[in-house]
């Protein structure tokens, strides 16, 4: 086998050392991770103290309901065209546009034990914006765990039908198998729906 | 799409999904294994840019496939392979953006002179360019034997090939790695070399 001389050893170690990450950017992912993960209870309880910060999610609520459906229909049109952001301040939805998080920073996950609001359209519509971006950047075991988000919180939410059509896309993204059964879900009862086509094209037959 | 055709028994890509992990173990794990990945998926391809987002996604499949996880030797091979599905997803996705991705290579440390990052940097470029322009077969082998240092067993398990592939794989990229310092004229000199 060819060997490599001490020099392009050295060479090679000192190149591949520059490939590490910095401690910031690793402490940065972790809590982007804990953002949108479920974990288990531990076995041993956990003091106050040591328990994470609840982070209540934004209330919206007065004046949400008047345009409750006009921002659904955003969606549905941003879900076609790819670009919720977009179309909500060309449409000037005032609580989309104060919800929507910039892509490094998703939503704080509602905690678990907290009442989950029945219907909060601010917050759906972030996290269903989030698994969007998430698809657009070729990321989408990330989209799956902001659709699972929105699943807990919210079963039946104004927005689930969305949820499963974009859960289909990204599983079919991932070449998971269960793409496919999610896809036939998805169009049988959903078919008519604008984000069908997305679904078709993500997940052929 | 090599992976997804992988018949690897630890890495079923719908295997049934188990309870999640407690965030402590998560958060070990994540904690000893995170540079890897991250250094992993910069060498299979991945932009500097995308990173960070690329480290999240290994980590948000070990945490649905974390019943599957087996602590011990086999660690890193099982991360690798996951890695080597995000990078190559990436990579798809980067060919059919037609490369537009912004690339802001700022990887100066603090406390480093702006020569000595620029020299780093360089460094590193070169390196990423060698691994770049090698096939896939014979980049995963060299990354893990020459620049992870595991031994032909260990990349064997990672890579789901036998160690003597990985063996002809890792000369093949020695002899590749030579010609490629040659031809950018980075081959240390004769007289620097320790042995004839």
């Amino acid at each position: 086998m060819t060997e490599l001389s001490p020099a392009v050893r050295a060479l090679l170690q000192q190149a591949s050392a520059q490939h590490n990450p910095a401690e910031h950017e690793l402490e940065r992912g972790l809590d982007a991770l804990h953002a949108s993960l479920a974990f288990s209870a531990p076995l041993v309880a956990v003091s106050a103290v040591q328990a994470s910060p609840q982070v209540a999610p934004p209330a919206f609520s007065g004046g949400a309901l008047v345009s409750t459906h006009a921002v659904k229909l955003y969606l549905v049109a941003a879900a076609v065209i790819g670009s919720v952001g977009t179309v909500a301040v060309w449409t000037g939805a005032p609580e989309a546009r104060r919800v929507a998080p910039p892509i490094s920073a998703p939503v704080a996950a509602p905690v678990q034990e907290a009442p989950a609001p029945a219907s909060d359209i601010g917050v759906e519509l972030a996290r269903i914006e989030a698994a969007q971006h998430a698809l657009q950047r070729g990321q989408p075991e990330r989209a799956l765990a902001e659709l699972a988000e929105h699943a807990r919180a919210f079963p039946n939410g104004l927005l689930a039908s969305e949820r499963e059509g974009l859960r289909a896309v990204a599983l079919c993204d991932a070449g998971r198998a269960e793409g496919r059964a999610a896809r036939d879900t998805f169009l049988a009862r959903f078919g008519a729906t604008p984000i069908a086509a997305r679904v078709r094209k993500a997940c052929p037959r | 799409m090599v992976a997804l055709l992988d018949p690897r028994p630890r890495l079923q890509p719908d295997a049934p999904e188990g309870a999640p992990p407690t965030r402590a173990d998560f958060d070990a794990l994540y904690r000893a294994h995170a540079p890897f990945v991250w250094r992993s998926l910069r060498r299979l391809g991945v932009r500097e840019a995308a990173l960070d987002d690329a480290t999240q996604e290994v980590f948000l499949v070990v945490h649905r496939r974390f019943a599957d996880f087996r602590p011990g030797p086999t660690e890193r091979a099982w991360l690798f392979a996951i890695a080597q599905r995000v990078a190559s997803d990436h990579r798809r996705w980067l060919r059919r953006k037609g490369n537009l991705m912004p690339i802001p290579e700022q990887t100066m440390a603090q406390g480093q002179s702006p020569y000595e990052g620029a020299l780093r940097r360089e460094a590193s470029d070169w390196l990423l360019a060698f691994l770049d322009q090698l096939d896939d077969a014979r980049r995963d082998a060299f990354i893990l034997s020459e620049l992870e240092q595991m031994t032909f067993a260990e990349a064997s398990t990672a890579l789901g090939v036998n160690a003597n592939t990985i063996a002809s794989r890792v000369a093949s990229g020695r002899r590749a790695l030579l010609t490629f310092l040659d031809s950018r004229g980075l081959a240390p000199r004769a007289s620097e070399e320790g042995t004839p």
